[in-house]
């Protein structure tokens, strides 16, 4: 009985924390950006995305706007930079997924992306498969349910509570042990590369960190997404994603 | 009557004849001949393989390749029979028919032959093939070239094939007219045509076939039977001097000859009627002088070259609106008509013209090519009044004048009545076509944003991920430790006691407490000695009654309770029995004394007790 309650209690407060302490006032800025955006005020609405940021503050929809912004005032390298952050935080979202690809089809470098191995395309869209607040709720929710059927079990044993209770708590133990793999896998960006958007117009990538012309190897244009390997000081080894790898200048991209 | 028959024919026949001997007969050999060393280029020549002494060939024999001079024409074979020494013997001979087709000299090589279970060789022979087409030279073994002996009785002039073309000199994409012909004086069962000439540089058009065309013809004062055998319409595609290499064929001609021997030809060849004798003849080569057009070519040019006429007509000069009428523009003349992909008909707005229907002809007619393009429009009218066509025009190039012209159609006046239609009417008009996007663009803008964030934040970071993890597990582990509280409270009396101990003695004290009045003290003081002596019973899990002060006293020592404690405990339980049993009521602040101190002993031994 009293046990019961402070449980209840105790998901409820739980619960409570789980809400952040809202961000209020930094609504508005977004806000004010939308409004400027569909006047047609692109760098306007820019600066006010920037200022939501510029307060430590991000959202899946805010990269998602920005990089719309970025678009339409034809600069594609930061577009693709703030959409591929988008989907970080929405990666199952349609509408990013649609801009992102038309971004991509209009930058000047065609890359063919090498086969992937099916295993891990698997895992990909499995990691990829729910948004991420709705992934928390539900990992969350299953906990709870699964401890409070424990606890059921333990306190009312040889009665139908516990019967229930033992279904109820397996049911969501398997769905804790799937989807918190899942919540963990993104959270701490596990097998995630770690990726950059080439931010200058044309770039020469050599084929070692060193400024001589005579190593040029190829050229890489804005807006091309590549993977981050291994870095200097100021040279960063990028490998393309049809496995082409060469070093460029820390400053021509943005890492994601 | 074909090879194998004639074969099956011997057979019986050397059957019918008794050879019972053949089993013993000469062995086999083979030896190859040519029906003459030298020949005229485009004539054919026998290659006659004869194996002696075999009834039959066990497989066909293997030629030797002569792809660089001559063409196979056809082959046959025939069986001889021979008594030598009352000895019958069997030999076949197997015919090649080839015509020459290169100058020089070239050796045939050996043929290798299989019969009787031996594999057999002939030897080498060597042939000299001529430009002239002059009778050539031939060998005295005449009977060796039957049934390819025609040429002894054919003279040049009895069978031949023209090649004559319209004219020598053309414009690129102008017409020649080649036509080949066949002139003979002999009987000509039928022909097949063995090569056709190369037409590199030509767009060929086949004229109507006027194979069944046979007339009389006078040429060089002798009486020719002649037939037309392949008409052409040629038009070149560049310009330059060109040569048209010749038409070869093969013809049957049929021929009356005398019986040499007993075996030739009553059975076989028809010789009643004249043996069937294959001749090759070919045609002369034909030069042709193609002229580049001159410069100047007009907008839509397309290559049309000769006369041309257009004209135009449509089913009514008078129509609704909506009407759907039959726009028909024909193009005629002696150019490649198929060159002319599409007209530019420059139709007036509002009229709505639907892809035409094109049908075209080449035919020969009167000594030139005539060829016709017809295309049928459907239009649609959809505004009201009088409307011109415009004449359709076509650029070409007049041979005759030497320069550019364009024909062009009348034009045509309609008369459109009704109202006007700015889109077709009724859903039935209305043809549904796919969307296709106009422009590309983004998506837009999210209006509203899920909750903001800290940058970079993750929950593994934030305290209500931690409280939330972990506040189940305590809540997991309290239920745990409340569960094995209730089994033991369940399960074990001491336990159970001794955790109600003190709160039955709280319970006496309180009990006792409301009997704290001076009339009723021997009440509150047996109360408060059941308190502390129900305490102890509890706590230690013994039988409280009857318990000396001595045994109360080990007990506890036992369990390392300070001597102090068990001194206040015992001095308390003596003064309520002392109390129970006195003469004297006790005041009031006595028994509060007695209280305070039944209290404060039962607390301290509670926190000496575990």
């Amino acid at each position: 009985m009293t046990a019961q309650r402070a449980l209840l209690l105790a998901a409820v407060v739980c619960a409570g924390l789980f809400y952040p302490a809202l961000a209020t006032g930094q609504e508005a800025f977004f806000d004010e950006g939308n409004q400027r955006y569909q006047a047609g005020d692109f760098g306007g609405a820019i600066d006010s995305y920037a200022r939501v940021l510029a307060n430590g503050l991000e959202s899946g929809e805010l990269y998602y706007n920005l990089g719309n912004a970025y678009f339409k005032q034809g600069r594609l390298g930061p577009a693709i930079l703030y959409y591929e952050r988008a989907r970080r935080l929405m990666p199952g979202d349609d509408d990013l997924r649609a801009n992102l690809e038309l971004a991509r089809s209009l930058t000047a470098d065609d890359i063919e992306p090498l086969p992937e191995f099916w295993l891990f395309r698997a895992v990909g869209w499995w990691v990829a498969l729910l948004p991420r607040p709705a992934l928390v709720w539900l990992v969350a929710l299953a906990w709870l349910t699964a401890m409070a059927a424990m606890v059921g079990v333990i306190l009312a044993p040889q009665t139908a509570v516990a019967v229930w209770g033992r279904r109820a708590a397996l049911a969501s133990g398997a769905v804790v042990l799937v989807f918190g793999l899942n919540l963990a896998v993104r959270e701490l960006g596990i097998g995630a590369a770690e990726e950059a958007v080439i931010m200058v117009a044309e770039t020469e990538v050599q084929s070692a960190p060193s400024g001589d012309s005579a190593l040029r190897i190829f050229t890489v244009h804005e807006g091309t997404k590549v993977r981050i390997d291994r870095r200097s000081d100021v040279w960063i080894e990028i490998v393309l994603e049809d496995g082409k790898v060469g070093w460029i200048r820390a400053e021509q991209l943005e890492p994601i | 009557m074909t090879p194998m028959a004639r074969l099956r024919v011997i057979a019986v026949l050397g059957l019918g004849l008794g050879l019972a001997a053949a089993g013993a007969a000469h062995a086999q050999s083979a030896r190859a001949s040519l029906s003459q060393n030298e020949v005229a280029l485009n004539q054919q020549f026998v290659l006659n393989v004869d194996v002696s002494n075999a009834r039959q060939l066990d497989a066909d024999p293997v030629l030797p390749d002569v792809s660089g001079f001559a063409a196979f024409l056809g082959s046959g074979s025939s069986t001889s029979m021979q008594f030598v020494n009352g000895r019958t013997s069997l030999s076949i001979t197997m015919q090649y028919r080839f015509q020459a087709t290169t100058e020089g000299t070239f050796e045939i090589g050996p043929v290798a032959v299989q019969a009787g279970g031996r594999d057999l060789q002939t030897e080498p022979l060597t042939i000299r093939i001529t430009a002239s087409a002059a009778p050539a030279a031939r060998t005295g073994a005449r009977g060796r070239t039957a049934p390819g002996g025609a040429d002894t009785l054919l003279e040049p002039d009895d069978l031949f094939v023209t090649a004559t073309a319209s004219t020598a000199r053309v414009y690129v994409n102008e017409p020649v007219i080649v036509e080949y012909r066949l002139f003979t004086r002999v009987d000509v069962d039928g022909y097949n045509v063995t090569r056709q000439p190369a037409t590199a540089g030509f767009w060929v058009e086949e004229l109507a076939d006027p194979r069944a065309q046979v007339e009389q013809v006078v040429r060089n004062g002798v009486q020719y039977v002649s037939s037309v055998i392949r008409r052409v319409a040629l038009f070149p595609t560049s310009a330059g001097a060109k040569t048209l290499e010749p038409l070869a064929l093969e013809a049957q001609i049929r021929v009356r000859r005398r019986s040499r021997s007993l075996f030739d030809d009553p059975f076989f060849g028809g010789g009643l009627f004249g043996s069937r004798v294959p001749v090759a003849v070919a045609s002369d080569p034909v030069a042709i002088e193609v002229l580049p057009l001159p410069a100047g070519q007009p907008d839509g040019f397309t290559g049309l070259v000769g006369r041309l006429d257009v004209s135009a007509s449509i089913d009514r000069t008078e129509a609704q609106t909506n009407d759907a009428l039959t726009y028909r523009v024909e193009v005629a003349g002696s150019g490649n008509i198929r060159t002319l992909a599409e007209l530019d008909l420059r139709l007036p707005p509002g009229f709505e013209a639907y892809p035409p229907e094109v049908s075209e002809q080449v035919t020969w007619r009167g000594g030139g090519v005539d060829s016709r393009k017809i295309f049928e429009y459907v239009i649609v009218p959809r505004t009201p009044g009088e409307v011109l066509i415009p004449a359709v025009e076509v650029a070409y190039f007049d041979v005759d004048s030497g320069s550019y012209a364009a024909a062009a159609s009348a034009p045509i006046t309609l008369r459109v009545s009704g109202d006007p239609i700015t889109a077709p009417s009724g859903p039935a008009g209305r043809r549904r076509t796919g969307i296709d996007l106009e422009r590309e663009d983004i998506r837009f803008i999210r209006v509203a944003t899920s909750t903001l964030r800290p940058i970079g934040a993750s929950l593994l970071r934030g305290a209500p991920f931690w409280t939330m993890l972990l506040a189940p597990v305590l809540a997991l582990a309290g239920a745990v430790a409340l569960r094995r509280h209730q089994d033991r409270l369940r399960g074990d009396v001491a336990y159970a006691r001794g955790r109600r101990a003190s709160r039955m003695a709280r319970k006496r004290l309180g009990r006792a407490v409301a009997l704290r009045a001076p009339e009723r003290h021997r009440e509150f003081h047996a109360e408060l000695g059941r308190a502390l002596q129900g305490f102890l019973g509890d706590k230690l899990n013994i039988a409280e009654a009857g318990l000396r002060q001595e045994e109360i006293r080990t007990l506890l020592a036992a369990r390392g309770v300070a001597a102090a404690v068990i001194d206040d405990y015992l001095e308390c339980l003596n003064r309520c029995d002392r109390q129970r049993f006195a003469p004297t009521d006790p005041d009031e602040a006595a028994m509060q004394d007695i209280l305070n101190r039944a209290g404060q002993a039962v607390t301290a031994l509670d926190e000496a007790l575990p």
